[in-house]
């Protein structure tokens, strides 16, 4: 599988805050997720892959191209969509005439083919019949669909996505789903806090954790983590067990070492996840 | 309630777009009153020929219309995307232009009273494409600035464009009040360079600071800078205090060069800064 984007121990720090401390890592086509917990850096190494960011220190390599050179990263930016994590609009614009600024930013010149993909656009995310209504009249979740309208403009061949599920309601999460599974052959990379997202749709999974990568590799992978160490119990206390939750059914849920009178039970990405978070920060301070 | 029907023949023509204008005009006005043959046409109309028609409806309905503004650059031969552009910058809202205008018209009547201060003017004048300039790059003003960031177009054609858009304005407006102020064959002179030495200024420290607290820093340096000037040349505070013609340094030549230089330095600083990735508007600091 070929590469897309490869970025070499890249850090960046902000004022006295480190946000990524050597990331190393690349992805080829198809969809990769970026997991971790707040503050991990999952956005910052999404702005930097954005080119909108310029790292302290590494190499950043997106398409064969140095974004680091002025016209290679202009290169890189005419090839490649970006949904930032709080995307904000001119409350005055209405759907088409922000998607339609973009694309002008985005070197779409000839006003009657940009007209017809703004439209393409907006409809591929459901907002085709509001794209005269202001952008102050939609509501959240149009809004965070009006974002991805933009990234998607002109077929980038790299869609970064932070976020794009957050604020998304059950049936919004699934045709989000079902409109980015739909697209072979590109490289996806979206961050997000939604195992589940990251379990149905990624091919792929990078977990990010005080500003290092901790884990890459399949879903599959990242659920045997916690393999031979998720436990159904009835007791709620559980010596060491790393995280333990009641489930919808009554019964506790132990990932970590077994708790008295347990059963196995096949770990999920969610556990794998849990349980590499939990090592991480226990290896961190016992450091 | 009609007799005639539109012929088979006809219908078809109108139906595949082969009608000329005239003939289509009166098979319209015909179908508006026949249901009959409405019904005929409905079904002879090619599939693909409707659904182009339809999208270039919605298409005309949903297309933004452009201002007064953007139509006048687009007219005056800019670029209708260009146009766009440049009337999207946030300083072009009539709120930003009504803003300043009324603080020039201000600084403008203080400086023509009978024993006003030319010196207020000289003062405020060049801070005014400042203010402009740190609206238009600071991000919080655009809220979408971090889409717009990660497009081609952004870097060194967008300052241009930015840069454009606001100081123009700024300065034709302030032009127009140093007119109506005590001095008018001087003041344009003598505040222009000043105006865009500090512009630039806010320009290039934005790759270090934010845009708000450059433009801040320098209007405060500049503002003070003149007191103290006008303090040197008439020999105390006091003097200053109470209006007259402006009598420092900075009505003389060499600090208009001064300014001049200053003014080209930090434009090529601030062009080197835009092409770096983050730059010129580092609020991620």
């Amino acid at each position: 599988m070929s590469t897309t984007i490869r970025f070499t121990d890249i850090t960046k720090r902000f004022a006295t805050t480190r946000a990524l401390g050597g990331v190393t890592g690349t992805t080829g086509p198809g969809m990769t997720g970026l997991l971790g917990p707040n503050g991990a850096g999952k956005t910052t190494l999404l702005r930097i892959l954005a080119t909108v960011l310029a790292p302290d220190h590494g190499g950043v390599e997106i398409l064969g191209l140095d974004p680091g050179d002025r016209q290679e990263r202009t290169e890189i930016r005419r090839r490649l969509g970006y949904l930032p994590q709080e995307p904000g609009f001119h409350p005055r614009f209405t759907a088409f005439e922000f998607v339609d600024y973009v694309a002008i930013l985005k070197e779409l010149d000839d006003r009657r083919a940009r007209h017809a993909e703004v439209h393409r656009v907006l409809e591929v995310v459901g907002l085709g019949d509001v794209a005269g209504k202001r952008i102050k009249t939609l509501s959240g979740g149009m809004r965070r669909r009006l974002g991805l309208a933009q990234a998607l403009l002109a077929r980038p061949e790299v869609l970064l996505l932070d976020e794009p599920t957050a604020g998304l309601d059950p049936e919004q999460r699934l045709r989000f789903r079902q409109l980015v599974s739909g697209e072979h052959g590109r490289t996806v990379v979206l961050s997000t806090h939604q195992t589940e997202d990251v379990a149905t749709l990624c091919g792929r999974v990078l977990v990010l954790a005080d500003g290092r990568v901790r884990f890459d590799g399949t879903p599959a992978q990242l659920a045997s983590v916690a393999s031979g160490r998720v436990w159904i119990a009835d007791a709620e206390a559980s010596r060491g067990a790393a995280v333990s939750w009641r489930t919808g059914d009554g019964r506790v849920r132990h990932v970590g070492n077994p708790p008295d009178a347990a059963e196995i039970a096949t770990p999920t990405l969610e556990d794998g996840y849990l349980l590499l978070l939990h090592e991480s920060r226990t290896r961190q301070q016992a450091a | 309630m009609t007799t005639w029907h539109a012929g088979p023949e006809l219908l078809e023509r109108y139906a595949d777009g082969r009608a000329d204008d005239v003939l289509a005009a009166s098979v319209e006005a015909h179908l508006l009153a026949c249901a009959d043959c409405r019904g005929r046409v409905a079904a002879q109309v090619p599939a693909a020929r409707l659904g182009a028609n339809w999208d270039a409806v919605v298409a005309t309905l949903d297309a933004p219309t452009p201002g007064p503004l953007e139509r006048l650059l687009a007219r005056s031969g800019l670029r209708a995307s260009t146009a766009r552009l440049l009337t999207a910058t946030p300083t072009l809202r009539l709120s930003w232009l009504a803003s300043i205008a009324l603080a020039l018209a201000f600084a403008a009547v203080a400086a023509t009273r009978p024993g006003g201060a030319p010196l207020l003017f000289l003062a405020l004048a060049p801070l005014v494409p400042v203010v402009a300039v740190a609206i238009a790059f600071n991000p919080s003003l655009d809220p979408s600035s971090e889409m717009v960031e990660a497009t081609p177009v952004a870097g060194l054609r967008l300052l241009f464009l930015r840069t454009l858009a606001s100081l123009g304005p700024s300065i034709v407006l302030a032009g127009v009040a140093g007119r109506l102020a005590a001095d008018p064959g001087q003041s344009l002179a003598l505040w222009l360079l000043p105006a865009l030495a500090l512009s630039a200024l806010s320009l290039a420290l934005a790759s270090a600071v934010p845009i708000a607290t450059a433009a801040s820093a320098l209007g405060v340096l500049w503002a003070s800078g003149v007191v103290v000037a006008e303090a040197a040349a008439r020999g105390s505070f006091a003097a200053v205090a109470s209006g007259g013609e402006v009598e420092s340094v900075l009505v003389h030549l060499p600090a208009q060069l001064l300014a001049g230089a200053v003014a080209l330095f930090a434009a090529v600083l601030a062009t080197r800064h835009s092409l770096q990735p983050g730059q010129p508007n580092r609020r991620h600091a």
